[in-house]
C-alpha cells in the first residue's frame, strides 16, 4: 500500500511497483490507509510522514499496534537526522528521502520484503522456472547448470524485471561494489544466460544503456 | 544544531557581554562620583562642627557642651557620630569608643575604619584657634551608601537582564523567521522534483505503451509547472523581504476589473478609487485571494471601499483550526499548507509590507470572507 497525499507521486510509485510485479494500493490520507488495512491483506506500507489528516508517526504507531507484522518504509521530504531517527525508532524498516531514485525505492522495497519473507521466490518465464529460495533453475523440467555469477545476474534481472538496468548497475548488483570488471563482462554473461535458457527475446538490450528482462 | 541557532547563540552571547560590560562601567562611574560627593559632604559637615566648636570655645563650658550636644544628637539621627574635645575637655561624645585615629600633628586625617563593627568613614581634625586646641572626630557609617549602591546594582542587573531577554527574544524570532521558510521551501520543492525525476526514470526504465508514455510526460510537465509556480512566488517573497517595493497610486477599479475578467464567477463592486502600494504585489495578493475564493465557491463577490477590500465566496466554511491559524498570523505547518497554503503565506507577507491586515471569517450561513484592511496613509 502506498500512503501519500500527493496524487502524482502516489501514482508514480504505484506504476513503478506494478512494473516489477507488485500490486500497489493507493491511499491519500491516514484515514484511507486505515480503511484499506481493514479490508485488504497488505505486505508492505510505503508511508509519507506529512499527511494532511494525521501525523505519519502516529499512524505508524497505530499500525504497529494493530497490525504487528506489516513492515513500513517511510517516504518523506524531511531529511533531518532527528526525523530519520524518530521514524526508525517508531518502527519503520527503512527511510527514503524525497527526491529519490525509483531504483533505490525498488531496492529498498525488495530488501524489506526479503527480510519478511514476502518476496516472490518462484518465477516462470515461458518454459524456464526459477526458484530463488532453493537456487534452482529449470528449463523444460530439467535443471540447468549456471555458474555463480550467471545465477546472480539472473536473480538481479528477475528481481528488477521490466526495468532497464544500466551495465554499471548490473555490475554493482551482481558482482558487488568492488569488482573491477568492465561493461564487457556483463555483455559476456548476458550472452551466456540467453544461450543457456533460451531467453533471447526476453532479455532485451537497451541501446547504449544496459538490459531489461521483460516478463 | 542548526546553523542559525548557533549564529543566534554567538550573537546573543556577544550582545550579553556588551550589555554587562556597559552596565558595569556605568555603575562604576556613578558609584565613584557618589563616593566623591559623599566624602565632600562629610568634609563640609566636619568643618561646620569644627567652626561651631571654635565659635563656642569662649562661652561657658556648660553652654558650649549643650550646643555641641544638640548638634551631636541631630547628626546621630542622620547616622553620623561626632566627638568634640576642646583643650582636652570632651564637650560632646557620641562615639563612646577610644580615639579612632592616631592623634598626631595638627591638621586633618581621613580614613575608613571599623567602628562598632561597621565600616565607617572617619575624619579626625586637630586644630588650634588662638590658644585653644580643638579636636573633632567625625564618624559616618558607610552602611547607607553601600545599601544605595547595592540597590542600584540590583536594579541595573534586573534592567539589563530584562533588556537582554527582550532583545534576545526579538532576535530569536527574527532569525527564525528568516531561516525557517528556507527549510519549508526546500521541502516544498522536493515534491515536484520527485515527480519530475521519478517519471523521467519511469520513461527511461520501463517498457511502456503510448498512453503510459504520454501520461508520464504530462506528469513531468505538470510537476515542472508546479515548480515554476513555487519559484515565482519565492521571487516575489524575496523582493518583499529585501524591501525593494515601489509604492505608487494604484487604480483599484482597473485592477478589480482585470480580476473580474480572469475569473468568470466574480462580481465586483468598487467604491474605492486609489490605493497606495506596489502594483505587482497588490495584484498578486488580490489574485491569490480571488483564486482561492473562486476555487472554494461558485460565486465570489469583491467589494472595495475606504476601509478595505472584501473578498467573499459562498463555498463551504473553512476548517475552524485552519481559520484560527490564518488569523493568528502563525506560520502554517507544512502538512496543513497543502496546495494554496503557500499562497496564503505570500499574501500575508505582501500585506505585511504594505501595512495591510488580513482577516478571515467563515461560517455556514454567511460564507467565507477575507477582509483586507488597507491603510492609505502609508
Amino acid at each position: 500500500m502506498i500512503v501519500e497525499d500527493d496524487r502524482r507521486i502516489n501514482e508514480l510509485i504505484r506504476r513503478t511497483l506494478t512494473m516489477t510485479g507488485h500490486i500497489g494500493l493507493p491511499a491519500y490520507s491516514g484515514r484511507e490507509a486505515l480503511a484499506v488495512l481493514e479490508e485488504k491483506r497488505i505486505d508492505l506500507i510505503l508511508l509519507d510522514i506529512g499527511l494532511p489528516d494525521m501525523d505519519g508517526f502516529a499512524l505508524m504507531r497505530q499500525i504497529a499496534r494493530e497490525y504487528a507484522v506489516i513492515p513500513v518504509i517511510c517516504v518523506t521530504a524531511r531529511d533531518e537526522v532527528p526525523d530519520r531517527v524518530k521514524g526508525l525508532r517508531g518502527g519503520a524498516e527503512d527511510y527514503i528521502v524525497k527526491p529519490f531514485a525509483m531504483e533505490e525505492l525498488l531496492a529498498r522495497v525488495q530488501v524489506v520484503l526479503r527480510r519478511f519473507n514476502k518476496e516472490q521466490n518462484l518465477f516462470r518465464i515461458r518454459d524456464v522456472e526459477v526458484d530463488l529460495a532453493g537456487g534452482l533453475v529449470k528449463k523444460e523440467g530439467t535443471s540447468v547448470e549456471l555458474t555463480n555469477r550467471e545465477y546472480e545476474l539472473l536473480k538481479v534481472l528477475l528481481l528488477n524485471k521490466n526495468i532497464a538496468l544500466s551495465r554499471e548497475r548490473l555490475l554493482e548488483l551482481a558482482w558487488g561494489m568492488d569488482f573491477g570488471g568492465d561493461d564487457r563482462t556483463v555483455d559476456v554473461h548476458i550472452r551466456r544466460l540467453r544461450q543457456k535458457l533460451g531467453l533471447e527475446e526476453e532479455i532485451k538490450t537497451i541501446f547504449k544503456y544496459g538490459y531489461r528482462l521483460e516478463i | 544544531m542548526q546553523l542559525w541557532k548557533k549564529n543566534f547563540l554567538v550573537i546573543y552571547g556577544i550582545f550579553l557581554a556588551v550589555i554587562c560590560a556597559g552596565l558595569l562601567v556605568l555603575d562604576a562611574y556613578i558609584s565613584l562620583n557618589e563616593v566623591k560627593q559623599w566624602v565632600d559632604q562629610a568634609r563640609n559637615n566636619e568643618r561646620s562642627i569644627y567652626y561651631l566648636a571654635a565659635g563656642l570655645k569662649d562661652e561657658e563650658i556648660s553652654r558650649m557642651a549643650m550646643n555641641l550636644n544638640d548638634a551631636g544628637r541631630r547628626y546621630e539621627e542622620a547616622g553620623i557620630l561626632i566627638r568634640v574635645c576642646v583643650n582636652g575637655y570632651t564637650a560632646a561624645d557620641y562615639i563612646q569608643e577610644g580615639q579612632m585615629t592616631d592623634a598626631g600633628a595638627e591638621g586633618s586625617q581621613i580614613g575608613i575604619r571599623r567602628v562598632r563593627g561597621e565600616r565607617c568613614l572617619v575624619i579626625l581634625e586637630i586644630g588650634r584657634e588662638e590658644e585653644d586646641e580643638i579636636t573633632v572626630e567625625y564618624v559616618h557609617q558607610l552602611k547607607n551608601l553601600s545599601q544605595i549602591q547595592m540597590r542600584r546594582m540590583w536594579i541595573f542587573c534586573g534592567a539589563g537582564l530584562m533588556f537582554a531577554g527582550i532583545m534576545g527574544l526579538f532576535l530569536y524570532y527574527t532569525m527564525r523567521r528568516i531561516n525557517r521558510p528556507v527549510n519549508q521551501i526546500a521541502h516544498e520543492l522536493r515534491t515536484p522534483l520527485t515527480g519530475i525525476r521519478g517519471y523521467a526514470e519511469y520513461l527511461m526504465m520501463g517498457k511502456l505503451t503510448e498512453e503510459e508514455r504520454f501520461f508520464a510526460a504530462r506528469q513531468i510537465v505538470d510537476s515542472a509547472k508546479h515548480l515554476e509556480n513555487i519559484t515565482e512566488k519565492l521571487l516575489i517573497m524575496g523582493n518583499v523581504r529585501e524591501g525593494s517595493i515601489q509604492i505608487e497610486r494604484i487604480d483599484v477599479r482597473k485592477m478589480l476589473l482585470e480580476l473580474e475578467e480572469k475569473y468568470p464567477n466574480v462580481e465586483v463592486d468598487c467604491q474605492l478609487e486609489f490605493l497606495n502600494g506596489d502594483r505587482t504585489l497588490v495584484l498578486c495578493l488580490l489574485d491569490n485571494l480571488t483564486a482561492n475564493a473562486s476555487r472554494a465557491g461558485s460565486l465570489v463577490r469583491i467589494t472595495a471601499d475606504e476601509e478595505g477590500i472584501r473578498i467573499w465566496n459562498d463555498g463551504k466554511p473553512m476548517d475552524e483550526e485552519l481559520l484560527r491559524d490564518f488569523n493568528k498570523g502563525q506560520e502554517l505547518p507544512a502538512s496543513r499548507m497543502g496546495m494554496h497554503g503557500y499562497g496564503i503565506q505570500v499574501c500575508r507577507e505582501i500585506a505585511r509590507v504594505h501595512g495591510f491586515k488580513l482577516r478571515f471569517r467563515s461560517s455556514e450561513e454567511e460564507g467565507t470572507e477575507v477582509f483586507c484592511q488597507i491603510s492609505n496613509e502609508k
